[in-house]
């Protein structure tokens, strides 16, 4: 079991790295930091008309894959669910830290998946040529996943 | 009756918005991954992914209180990060890429414990 984590961690780990420069490039200078703040937040705001309606799914991919390179969870969004879970109102979160935290969710959701691939490639292949994840998969990897964040 | 059920409209917003955003990672991520993943699985990892950050800001919060703060930092985030090593210097790479690109300022403060 230990051998199997080390090696899919290791394997996400250099797949997660490799996501990285975009991200970086994109949030480096705060001339594009403040486009790309303001194009997260207009997608944000469309997440929600989108979730709503459900009229325009098929007009949906195109336009959310212009404005975002790398697909994240928006700054604004985490921010809001995290100020939502605080006991005490007056806590705060300064811009660093809430961008290290969007770094750490999308890690967080990344490696899931990951580790998801990982052991369907290992144990499911035989079974049928597309591999699909089920909710039986994370259920797998969840325990061990929540230790290691 | 009504505000209760007005949170739960909110929360019921704010879910649906993570299943969105985590969705189109996982539409990304599983073409590079070469699989296909049930809607499910999306939405069982958005339950994750939820109950995740509900436990990340309470600790947060904490750390903050603990060094006598209101302002959540940084340095609060890797402390989180303090028991996975990969994870521990991915995300202080991150946060030395965010420093350097703001200004060269405060810069022997919080990050010499590794670099």
């Amino acid at each position: 079991m230990p051998p199997e984590r080390t090696s899919g961690g290791s394997g996400t780990k250099r797949k997660t790295t490799a996501f990285k420069p975009p991200t970086r490039t994109n949030s480096k200078p705060s001339s594009t930091g403040g486009k790309t703040s303001a194009a997260k937040a207009s997608s944000a705001r469309s997440v929600a008309v989108d979730v709503d309606d459900n009229d325009d799914a098929d007009q949906e991919p195109a336009p959310v894959a212009s404005q975002d390179q790398t697909p994240t969870i928006p700054a604004k969004l985490l921010t809001r669910l995290l100020h939502e879970h605080f006991e005490d109102d007056r806590t705060r979160i300064s811009k660093d830290a809430s961008q290290a935290m969007q770094k750490y969710m999308e890690v967080f959701v990344r490696e899931a998946l990951a580790r998801a691939a990982f052991e369907r490639q290992e144990s499911g292949v035989s079974r049928r040529g597309d591999a699909f994840l089920e909710v039986e998969d994370l259920e797998k990897l969840a325990p061990q996943l929540l230790l290691d964040f | 009756m009504a505000e209760l059920s007005e949170s739960e409209a909110l929360e019921q917003r704010l879910k649906s918005a993570l299943w969105y955003s985590i969705g189109k990672i996982v539409d990304e991520e599983s073409l590079k991954l070469d699989v296909n993943a049930t809607p499910q699985f999306i939405g069982a990892l958005t339950e994750m992914v939820w109950a995740q950050i509900e436990t990340v800001s309470k600790d947060l919060e904490s750390f903050a209180k603990h060094a006598g703060r209101t302002t959540i930092t940084t340095d609060d985030v890797l402390l989180l990060t303090r028991r996975n090593e990969g994870l521990e210097s991915l995300i202080r790479s991150f946060v030395d890429g965010l420093r350097g690109a703001s200004q060269g300022g405060r810069g022997g403060q919080g990050k010499s414990r590794r670099r």
